[in-house]
């Protein structure tokens, strides 16, 4: 009776047609993207604890926004590594993943744009250590960039998808 | 467009962006709530008219989270405008890592659905085939037996 039933339902589901197969090309950008999201996420954490605001009575809020900007990149490293692991089991997209692949590009695109300008409001908790804060500002940057453009070609596969799923 | 010309246009009252919330968050974190929630109020227009301030700061907050792009931080913008937006772009994170974890359990399931499928499919054809080799090999005995009789 179980098998019947998981028969019956796994048959609904492949017949309900809600998920679109992914192509080798999302699969393996999904695989890139993850590893730069976690290497950026990875940076940013890296220094994090050793800057401060340069200027007093913004010392509280831009702690904040470090952290915040924190919490974005490691949520945005553990979407991937999921959606990594979801195409692993079962190479299909829904359609809101997809929609949410192109709204992470976007906040990423602000998100650097928020770095930038965290990065040019903050310095070294310990002068000493000033000129490696600003190489790892400049890091930072450096692969936020490289994460934009791999969401970007991430963005343009899944799309790719989806336009073929519907033309069918 | 100021903000009461925006209002306006909305038929909203003018006076929701009054008072010490809307005075923290800003005016230029406010054109980039504006932006993004023009469309979104626009198509909600039959129940946006009669809400309340918070709701309608919810409408908009939700409009901002989910907007396809987000509107361009300014340059020299103040601690409490990237402040903002970093805020906006961790709520946002945080749906697409939902959506993500949401995706992640379906397809696991879809996955061992299928495998389940596929076992009993196996073990429904080897119940089958013992079946056909036993009826052929009573067939055989019977036919066997038929011929020594």
């Amino acid at each position: 009776m179980k098998w019947l039933t998981t028969l019956l339902l796994s048959m609904l589901m492949l017949m309900s047609g809600c998920d679109k197969k992914t192509s080798q090309a999302t699969i393996s950008q999904m695989d890139a993207t993850t590893k730069v999201a976690v290497a950026v996420s990875m940076q940013w954490s890296g220094q994090k604890g050793n800057i401060v605001a340069k200027v007093d009575a913004e010392k509280e809020i831009i702690a904040v926004t470090i952290g915040d900007i924190d919490d974005t990149l490691n949520l945005v490293a553990l979407g991937c590594q999921n959606y990594n692991d979801a195409l692993a089991a079962k190479k299909q997209l829904s359609e809101n993943s997809a929609v949410k692949i192109t709204e992470v590009k976007a906040t990423l695109e602000t998100l650097r744009l928020i770095v930038i300008q965290v990065c040019a409001k903050v310095k070294a908790t310990d002068p000493d250590k000033e000129e490696t804060i600003t190489i790892w500002k400049a890091m930072v940057v450096e692969k936020l960039d490289a994460l934009i453009l791999s969401f970007g070609r991430l963005n343009e596969v899944v799309q790719a998808d989806l336009a073929a799923g519907k033309k069918k | 467009m100021d903000t009461k010309e925006f209002l306006a246009s909305m038929d909203l009252n003018v006076n929701l962006f009054t008072g010490d919330h809307w005075e923290k968050v800003g005016k230029d974190m406010l054109k980039v709530l504006e932006a993004s929630a023009a469309a979104f109020v626009k198509t909600n227009m039959p129940i946006a008219v009669n809400l309340t301030e918070d709701e309608v700061k919810g409408l908009l907050y939700a409009a901002v989270i989910s907007s396809p792009e987000l509107p361009h931080i300014p340059e020299n913008a103040d601690a409490e405008l990237l402040a903002m937006a970093a805020r906006v772009c961790k709520v946002r994170a945080q749906g697409f890592a939902l959506m993500s974890e949401a995706q992640k359990q379906k397809n696991t399931s879809i996955a061992v659905l299928e495998k389940n499928a596929k076992d009993f499919a196996v073990s429904l054809g080897g119940v089958l085939l013992n079946v056909a080799l036993g009826a052929l090999a009573t067939g055989a005995t019977n036919a066997a037996l038929g011929a020594v009789k």
